[in-house]
């Protein structure tokens, strides 16, 4: 068995018992990346001498006895590159950030530091994370590694391939509006998305400041709480932040007691057959498990997607302001007036996904308009997270498909915006209402490619989503799946 | 509702983009189609709703103070070094008009 | 015709805090470029705001002192615009839920009296500052200002004339500087006034089309700015033309407000709640407990002191507009209980010694006890007036025990008669020919002679007794002849 194929509980506990020293660790990932990501194109950013000069450090601390309680010491860590690491360069896969090196780390980065993680590098993503594919990166597209004609999902595209790949043991990604989720369901690993505050944004590029999370992408759930256990906690640079601090929880032997309601309308004809048939199959596991399935009529809000897509794109307009070439950043070299600073690099640093989504939210801002869409838009939400609030009146969890279909081909989707928001209908939910949500895999389509299904909980709710996730992973080997048909 | 090429000149010029005339085209198309989903929000009435953030129905903090003590600010070299025109004192433009 | 100017102030007062509004980098004034700055006051990826206590403190102590209602449950907006002074291309402030709303302020100008009406007080942040250099064709920026908290407080345009406005902000900086909010240093940017002006035909109710004007940066400039910008307006709407609604340019220099080239489609602002910062619920206890906390205002002084002790309006007014020279009066006045000597010294010498040092009572060596002593030694003339205005002036700029002083310097008025019978023997030898002058009948010579034994006393013998012995001397001598 090779190093990058035990999970990182496994190794965290290796390392500690000195079965394996924190190089050999980070050796093996960098040489993965070394011999596999010339096809699939996950990082942006590796870090390698600065992560092996961190593992003899980490070495050091060890041995002395530090780190003892840490589950993620001498675990190496991959980060989208939305996410501040100092010293390293952070693009968010745009040009208008391809030389930025950030003089500070995000909160996130700094608390796995602290915890003796080492950061390998930053991950391949749709621009400024706006996408759903991973395809709008300024350094190209990520491959899905089952099969390099797709896509990976996005915008955490890269973390998901990583992991897949075994190019990565536990990755940083961030969800906006299913940006862990549905990439992770995609590569067929698992992605949390926590409440709303419960990771620190400080350092997190903004995209929407009211939904956006960093949350973990890793091959099972139990990775994903070994993860949250360093990340989560209030941070005073961040006034959104609260204190949710995973701390350990029991783990039940089953889900008896626990109802699970699944809606209606969210199988209906909108969602390929094929998915429908794996997550139906999923309900039947969870049910032998012991957990209580409900249907109940949960109409998708039919103002999910206008409400994700105008509230975060009104934000992101106001976040992505500051992108102006003075301070930082892509300045055009075309440039004589200050007029023509702020026009030309910011026209030349952007691409066209992140512009429109500019537009509609200046749009949505602009007077006139600003009842009509953002106010709306408000309204909307408040409702949708009430309806939210019901069910959980009745239900511990819903469950629900990730996306309508799997991965899609490389080109297909751009040429279609609006299907392609429309397919993250069953995401945005979650991040309109600020809940927690895990995306698990649960079987293959015909093509071999990954399918993957999602739990929403209520918030703070965490532990139970990931309690469930690490029950569901015990009793199936979807997870354990990595392209190439070797069951590890 | 189409959204016009006015409009979209006039969004272009607030958020301060220029766009190719692919680029405008698609600009186009693309903002049409979602306003025109997002005409679903009319069913919707926001009057007499507060104006409150985006998050405040999610996130229920209130009254988050920081203690009014100085503290490290960053070196200037370090604020200074991404940018693309400065002078180790200050950031560069060329000549504002007031 | 006759004209009626129509005013109203916005009015940006930087707020008294060690650190600025959304970082804990320092606000002091006048520090090297950039060097009191952060990633998030110069708006760098991924980072936010954090807001400081002392802000909404002290915007609420200013809105109370005004007599304002307050928003229990305030946020903060965004205002979308881009400009190199300011790194987030949007300035975090507060538009549909300000801090304080409807307050008020008296002013008095000549014998009456005016309430201005004061629309809202709202919290917001500040720009960096721009440097232009012409010759290069740049602009240098510096963000150490960005970000420093600033309170706006708009006026209804009730004002008519400029002296209306120039008594409002001065009783307006006497409040703020008394609740300790704002030191209002117009010099130094602290506190800086928009004027929005604009003419109508006196007896009309519509308003005209306004102008703002920017860049007046003393209580004088903003008087001229008024007087000029009211003529021109009026020139302009007798020859039948109309008034551009823009932002003018004060020079002082020149004397004359120019256009701003105005910032095309600028005013947009595309406005949206905050979501980055959680609000401010405000609770009656804080509340109670904070309008306890004020001072006595300048207004209410003023009427005290008129009252109680008897100055004159204009003394009372100059005494209370600086709280430290009003709480100085007040500790001297209950040493030593003669207010018409305390308030004379303090605005005579006193604050001419104040203006040549440029120091603050407060940091001065000069205290209550000191002053309430020299009035003392004054009043039982152990000391002549001359020698206590000097002590006086010298214990500004120098620690002095005033006792030890006057001992080592020999100051107690010279009234031992022999002492003062042989500094008069002494002058009347020294100086033999003008004795036989006034032997003579030049009496006009006493003078020479009082003044010579005088100096050689050292100017402080009782002038009185020197003037009897030194006409005793004379007339003995004189009878001897």
């Amino acid at each position: 068995m090779n190093i990058t194929d035990f999970s990182v509980t496994q190794l965290s506990s290796m390392i500690k018992k000195k079965e394996l020293s924190v190089s050999e660790v980070t050796n093996a990932v960098l040489d993965n990346i070394t011999a596999r990501d010339k096809n699939i194109n996950a990082y942006i950013t590796v870090a390698a001498e600065k992560a092996l000069q961190r593992s003899k450090e980490v070495q050091k601390l060890l041995d002395n006895g530090e780190l003892c309680d840490s589950p993620l010491a001498g675990i190496p860590v991959s980060i989208k590159d939305n996410i501040c690491t100092k010293g390293i360069r952070t693009t968010c896969a745009s040009r208008m950030l391809e030389n930025f090196i950030p003089p500070y780390n995000a909160h996130a980065t700094e608390l796995l530091e602290n915890a003796g993680a080492i950061i390998i590098g930053k991950l391949n993503m749709d621009e400024f994370a706006m996408g759903s594919t991973s395809e709008t990166s300024f350094f190209g597209a990520v491959s899905n590694p089952w099969n390099t004609d797709y896509t990976p999902g996005g915008s955490s595209g890269g973390c998901a391939a990583a992991i897949i790949s075994g190019q990565a043991l536990l990755t940083l990604g961030s969800d906006t509006g299913g940006s862990i989720r549905q990439p992770a369901s995609m590569c067929g690993v698992t992605g949390f998305k926590p409440t709303y505050g419960t990771v620190s944004r400080y350092g997190l590029i903004a995209y929407a400041s009211s939904m956006d999370q960093i949350g973990p992408i890793a091959r099972s759930a139990e990775d994903c709480v070994a993860c949250m256990k360093v990340i989560s906690g209030y941070d005073p640079k961040d006034n959104t932040s609260i204190n949710s601090t995973l701390s350990s929880f029991p783990l039940n032997k089953d889900l008896s007691g626990i109802k699970i309601g699944v809606p209606y309308e969210y199988f209906g004809n909108n969602l390929s057959g094929e998915v429908k048939k794996e997550i139906y199959t999923a309900i039947e596991t969870l049910k032998t498990l012991g957990a209580d399935i409900c249907e109940f009529s949960f109409p998708i809000s039919e103002y999910a997607i206008a409400a994700y897509y105008v509230i975060a794109s009104a934000e992101a307009s106001s976040n992505l302001a500051r992108y102006d070439g003075i301070r930082y950043g892509h300045r055009s070299s075309d440039s004589v007036s200050l007029e023509d600073i702020y026009i030309k690099s910011r026209s030349e640093g952007f691409g066209s996904e992140v512009k429109n989504r500019i537009m509609l939210g200046t749009f949505a801002l602009s007077a006139g308009y600003y009842d009509e869409y953002y106010r709306k838009a408000l309204v909307a939400r408040d409702l949708i997270k009430k309806s939210f609030d019901e069910a959980f009146s009745k239900y511990d969890v819903i469950i629900s498909p990730v996306s309508p279909c799997t991965a899609p081909q490389k080109g297909q989707s751009l040429s279609d915006p609006m299907k392609m928001y429309l397919s993250d209908a069953y995401t945005v939910g979650a991040n309109l209402a600020g809940l927690p949500a895990i995306s698990l895999p649960c079987g293959f389509d015909g093509n071999g490619l990954p399918i993957g299904f999602q739990l929403i909980g209520p918030k703070l709710q965490d532990q139970k989503l990931l309690n469930i996730g690490q029950i569901f992973q015990k009793h199936t080997n979807f997870h354990k799946q990595v392209p190439g048909g070797e069951k590890l | 509702m189409q959204i016009s090429k006015e409009t979209v000149e006039h969004i272009a010029h607030l958020a301060k983009l220029e766009l190719s005339q692919e680029e405008f085209s698609r600009a186009e198309q693309a903002l049409t189609d979602i306003i025109g989903h997002a005409e679903i929000l009319n069913s919707l009435s926001s009057k007499g709703s507060p104006t409150v953030s985006a998050n405040e129905f999610i996130c229920s903090r209130q009254n988050l103070l920081r203690l009014d003590t100085p503290g490290a600010s960053t070196p200037k070299e370090h604020l200074l070094e991404n940018a693309a025109s400065h002078d180790n004192d200050y950031f560069i433009v060329p000549k504002t008009v007031d | 015709m006759i004209w009626e100017t129509v005013i109203g102030l916005e009015i940006h007062a930087e707020l008294y805090t060690k650190t600025k509004i959304f970082c804990s980098c320092s606000t002091s004034f006048g520090n090297a470029p950039n060097t009191q700055c952060c990633p998030v006051c110069t708006a760098m990826p991924g980072a936010l705001p954090t807001l400081n206590k002392q802000v909404p403190e002290l915007a609420l102590k200013a809105g109370l002192a005004l007599g304002c209602t307050v928003t229990k449950h305030t946020k903060f907006d965004r205002k979308n615009y881009f400009y190199p002074d300011l790194p987030k291309a949007y300035q975090i402030s507060q538009l549909y839920a300000p801090i304080l709303r409807n307050g008020h302020l008296t002013i008095f100008t000549d014998n009456s009296e005016k309430d201005i009406r004061i629309s809202e007080i709202h919290m917001e942040e500040d720009a960096g500052k721009l440097i232009h250099d012409n010759e290069s064709g740049i602009s240098k920026i510096d963000y150490n200002r960005c970000g420093v908290p600033l309170i706006e407080i708009v006026t209804a345009p009730d004002f008519r004339t400029a002296a209306e406005v120039t008594s409002f902000i001065e009783e307006l900086s006497a409040i703020l500087r008394y609740t300790n909010v704002c030191d209002c240093k117009m010099q130094e940017g602290s506190l800086r006034v928009d004027v929005n002006l604009s003419v109508r035909p006196e007896g009309t109710e519509l308003l005209g089309t306004r102008t703002e004007m920017k860049n007046l940066n003393s209580i004088k400039a903003i008087s001229r700015a008024i007087n000029f910008e009211a003529e021109r307006q009026i020139a302009i709407l007798r020859q039948g033309g109309k008034i551009s609604q823009e932002t003018r340019r004060w020079d002082d220099d020149k004397g004359i407000s120019t256009s701003m080239r105005t910032k095309e489609n600028a005013n947009d602002y595309r406005y949206f709640p905050e979501p980055d910062l959680p609000p401010i619920v405000i609770e009656e206890a804080y509340l109670s407990a904070l309008k306890d906390s004020l001072p006595e205002l300048p207004q209410a002084k003023r009427q005290r002191y008129i009252a109680k002790f008897g100055l004159t309006p204009y003394e009372a007014t100059m005494i209370s507009n600086r709280k430290s020279l009003a709480e100085f009066f007040e500790k001297t006045l209950a040493l030593c209980n003669d207010p018409k000597e305390v308030s004379n010294r303090l605005l005579g010498d006193g604050l001419k010694m104040l203006n040549e040092t440029g120091l603050n009572i407060e940091d001065s060596f000069i205290t209550p006890d000191k002053l309430a002593l020299l009035i003392d030694k004054t009043n039982k003339k152990t000391l002549t007036r001359q020698q206590s205005k000097e002590i006086f002036e010298l214990c500004f700029t120098k620690s002095i025990d005033i006792e030890q002083y006057i001992l080592e310097k020999g100051l107690c008025p010279i009234t031992n008669t022999d002492t003062i019978s042989e500094a008069v023997k002494n002058t009347l030898l020294k100086h033999p020919d003008t004795v036989k002058e006034y032997l003579s009948g030049k009496t006009k010579v006493f003078g020479f002679l009082v003044g010579q034994t005088m100096r050689s006393l050292k100017g402080s013998a009782d002038p009185a007794l020197v003037n009897n012995i030194l006409k005793e001397q004379l007339n003995l001598l004189q009878n001897n002849e």
